[in-house]
């Protein structure tokens, strides 16, 4: 069984027959709507989600019926799924077999496409180091994304120093941030750049490192570049070029773009229903945003949408009835909340 | 003007190839051309170097996006800043950002697909239009072997450019192809430069295999005299992966395998190891090679059947650019048939498919829906979308769509047995370019004389022993003494991660650092 196996696997037992096999999906691929946003919290995936971003539908469900056929799974009903005790078993075995890595976020820095943007401008910077070091001024980029190409020459434009000197800091900055990792990581790590003369080696080509699992590689990889993430960030100082990578224009990484302008009227304080209006949209839309900024950003979210009180016997109710599905939790108030409230509960909620 | 030194200055070269001064010529004298080059003779230049000289913008239109990119990327490496495309893989940013930049010395490169925006259209008729490109040119015509509904546009919009001088490219044109594309660009007095398909260096083996156990077999033995770098061609992507597996177990090179379904970064790995000789040997789907500039490929194998003899010669021609000695390999079964076959099956829809689809839009039209995109329709009908483009066209000529509306009191049971036979028609086209193909290696003549007779060319190949119908076996050519030049990236464990760092980054010169 390989690791996407196991992911898939993982990912139906946590939310247990609470979601159709497309909101697993969803979850899968790191969908940006404020739906599977929220499931990424309530079924405590917020780390795995995201993780197979270019999955495609058919290989998943093709995944999906072939463990049905081997009686790991079981269909509760209509595309609803729960692992069978034999699938429990397999899924013990594989949890031995594959872990997540340990930096690997998903949510966190997938999701929003943090660690692609800060992966393709770094591994396109780097070619170009390499390629003045041996004074090559034409090479063929890693990146044919323009945007990433103008935003890496725009940097080497504003290099302060000599690109020799350059390209010392950022091996010593590498070099400080791969020490501390295992040497099999590091050595991952190196082995996806390119320079003249060494191309970047696919994940296939790297599988052998890590059980023969292309899948598996990548999520080492990954994780490394999480933690690069997270640690050029927190300590910007003592990596003066690594931590420039993830700039991104403030605000844009995490919410959709429509979510974003929903929360500057919120933050004028405007109401829900002004919003409507000033947007032109329907209420759902307007509620779907408020959820996904409720996840992130929980102290925005004003008092008269929903106060402590309504919030805490809300998720009171919700684990009374041990259930995520809206509706039954919705049955158990006795129907005095909306579904948007009770969403926004279970949004404000804390990380687990 | 002195075009050998504007070669030298300008690019780099200090000769033309065969072919590539004369339709420059004619292009710089302001006159349509239709130019058929065969395969890996140097096509591109004879846009990019009148491009530089005339006054106006230059559109190439580009039917294939991979190659569309690699083209693009390497011409802008060279350091030409002046080369964009626009395609639908841009995001919108992107396109507005690239519509900003064009100007009169812009050469832009397009998918056709985006020639149906207006917008797009009077934006590029702002600018002064002083040559259009059409690459491909094979693709206008329906007797072609991979007609593009898009491209039946292309005259509308050299109209709406204010008509500046066209130059048709293609490698693969029969005489019918060739009128066709003429009459369907409405080139006006056309000066036509054909050249030979022929490349007297690339020598032609054919070997058939009783099963394909044996197919395997006879692979290893080619691959012990043939020489590197290799392409090998399968039908599929997952025998792409098993064909490099039995190679990496072989121990026959380096080996990584390419197909459509991988990830773009690692597609872009693999094709950067592959230029730079960090492998041996490639196992792709016919989605690789489009782009790949690299002259000294020796061999070309096929293990399968390509699905015609246009297909074929692209191919292969991907060997020898360099002139040298290279060998052109096919090694099928008789099985191999069903693929292409079936391919062209899957390609027409079956008569009850077609029906359910007209049934289908002549609700839609009856309800007065106005048309979706063609994503959204080609789910509507559960089709693949190429067939809804296709059907779309037909629909379009018949007048059943026109914009968004579906005129549909046109949908009829004579509608219907129309587009069926049309369809059946394509089809059966089809099978027999696959056919003709078939021949070609089945038959006891000199296969090269096969492919001159096919694209209507009279001579006869003249040399002696040119393939394996002639008489010419792998070992009189090749020994298979001769190693490519390595280029070998060691594996990281060899050196350490540190060491290969300071490598990559500072280079050998300098590697003292801590």
């Amino acid at each position: 069984m390989s690791c996407l196996e196991w992911i898939i696997l993982t990912l139906i037992n946590r939310v247990n027959g609470q979601r159709t096999s497309g909101g697993v999906y969803h979850l899968l691929t790191g969908k940006r709507s404020a739906q599977t946003i929220q499931d990424a919290r309530l079924f405590d995936c917020y780390k795995i989600a995201g993780s197979v971003k270019n999955l495609s539908r058919e290989r998943f469900e093709d995944s999906v019926s072939l463990m049905l056929k081997k009686g790991f799974l079981s269909e509760s009903e209509g595309n609803y799924y729960l692992l069978t005790s034999k699938g429990k078993e397999v899924l013990q075995t594989l949890d031995k077999k594959y872990k997540l890595p340990a930096y690997f976020n998903g949510g966190k820095y997938e999701w929003s496409g943090l660690a692609p943007v800060y992966w393709e401008r770094f591994s396109l910077f780097f070619q170009t180091l390499a390629s003045f070091a041996v004074n090559e001024k034409q090479f063929i980029p890693v990146s044919y994304r323009l945007d990433t190409q103008r935003w890496v020459k725009q940097r080497i434009r504003e290099l302060q120093q000599p690109a020799a000197t350059a390209s010392e800091q950022l091996y010593n900055e590498l070099v400080e941030f791969l020490h501390q990792l295992p040497e099999r990581e590091a050595e991952l790590f190196v082995s996806r750049l390119t320079a003249p003369g060494h191309t970047g080696r696919t994940f296939d080509q790297l599988s052998y490192m890590y059980a023969g699992d292309p899948l598996y590689t990548k999520l080492f990889f990954q994780s490394v570049l999480h933690l690069l993430i997270k640690n050029t960030g927190e300590n910007p100082g003592k990596y003066p070029f690594l931590h420039t990578f993830a700039e991104i224009k403030k605000g844009k990484q995490i919410l959709t773009a429509s979510a974003e302008e929903t929360n500057k009227l919120l933050k004028k304080g405007k109401t829900l229903e002004e919003i409507m209006g000033i947007r032109g949209l329907k209420r759902s839309t307007i509620e779907d945003h408020i959820i996904e900024i409720a996840i992130y950003d929980k102290e925005n979210i004003s008092n008269h949408l929903i106060n402590e009180e309504e919030a805490s016997v809300i998720l009171r109710a919700a684990e009374e009835t041990g259930s995520k599905r809206l509706k039954q939790i919705k049955d158990k108030l006795g129907g005095k909340y909306s579904y948007f409230q009770i969403r926004l509960a279970l949004a404000r909620q804390r990380e687990r | 003007m002195n075009l050998e030194q504007i070669l030298q200055e300008k690019f780099g070269h200090t000769e033309f190839r065969t072919g590539q001064k004369e339709i420059i010529q004619s292009v710089l004298e302001k006159r349509n051309v239709l130019a058929v080059l065969p395969t890996g003779a140097g096509k591109t230049l004879c846009y990019h170097f009148p491009s530089r000289l005339i006054d106006g913008m230059t559109i190439v239109v580009s039917p294939l996006l991979s190659l569309m990119e690699d083209q693009v990327h390497q011409l802008r490496a060279k350091g030409d800043k002046n080369v964009l495309q626009l395609n639908g893989m841009l995001t919108f940013e992107e396109r507005k950002h690239v519509l900003n930049e064009i100007n009169a010395d812009t050469m832009l490169f397009l998918s056709p697909e985006m020639l149906a925006n207006r917008k797009l259209l009077q934006r590029l008729a702002s600018i002064k239009n002083g040559l259009f490109v059409v690459d491909e040119a094979h693709c206008i015509s329906q007797w072609g072997h991979e007609f593009r509904t898009d491209y039946l546009r292309l005259k509308e919009v050299i109209k709406f450019l204010g008509n500046p001088s066209c130059l048709a490219l293609t490698a693969t044109a029969t005489n019918k192809v060739e009128k066709d594309i003429i009459g369907q660009l409405e080139m006006d007095d056309p000066v036509i430069h054909r050249y030979s398909v022929n490349r007297e260096h690339i020598k032609f083996f054919v070997h058939k295999a009783e099963t394909k156990q044996l197919k395997l077999e006879y692979l290893k033995n080619c691959l012990k005299t043939l020489e590197k770098p290799a392409i090998i061609y399968a039908p599929t992507r997952s025998d792409t992966i098993s064909l490099s597996r039995y190679i990496e177990s072989l121990n026959a090179g380096l080996t990584a395998y390419y197909h459509g379904g991988m990830s773009k970064e690692d597609r872009l790995l693999v094709q950067h190891q592959f230029l730079n000789n960090e492998l041996d040997i490639i196992c792709a789907t016919s989605a690789f090679g489009m782009g790949i500039n690299k002259p000294d490929i020796r061999t070309v194998i096929h293990m399968h059947l390509p699905p015609s003899a246009e297909q074929f010669v692209q191919e292969a021609g991907r060997a020898g650019r360099d002139e040298a000695e290279s060998a052109a390999v096919i090694i099928y079964t008789d099985e191999d048939k069903y693929i292409p076959l079936s391919f062209i099956d899957l390609e027409f829809p079956e008569e009850q498919e077609l029906k359910v689809w007209l049934r289908t839009l002549k609700q839609l039209g009856q309800n007065n829906v106005s048309l979706p995109g063609d994503g959204e329709m080609s789910k509507i009908l559960q089709a693949e979308e190429p067939q809804w483009k296709m059907l779309k066209f037909y629909l379009e000529k018949e007048n059943i769509i026109s914009g968004p509306v579906i005129n549909e009191r046109g949908i009829s049971e004579q509608l219907f047995n129309k587009l069926n036979r049309q369809f059946s028609y394509r089809k059966l086209e089809k099978e027999r370019k696959f056919e003709d193909m078939e021949s070609l290696v089945q038959g006891k003549t000199c296969i090269r004389a096969g492919i001159l007779r096919y694209f209507d060319e009279e001579k006869e190949a003249g040399i002696e022993k040119c393939c394996s119908a002639c008489g010419l076996s792998i070992n009189d050519v090749f020994s298979g003494n001769k190693n490519m030049q390595e280029n070998r990236r060691l594996p990281i464990e060899q050196n350490g991660w540190k060491e290969e760092l300071a490598q990559m980054l500072i280079g050998p010169k300098r590697r003292t650092i801590r």
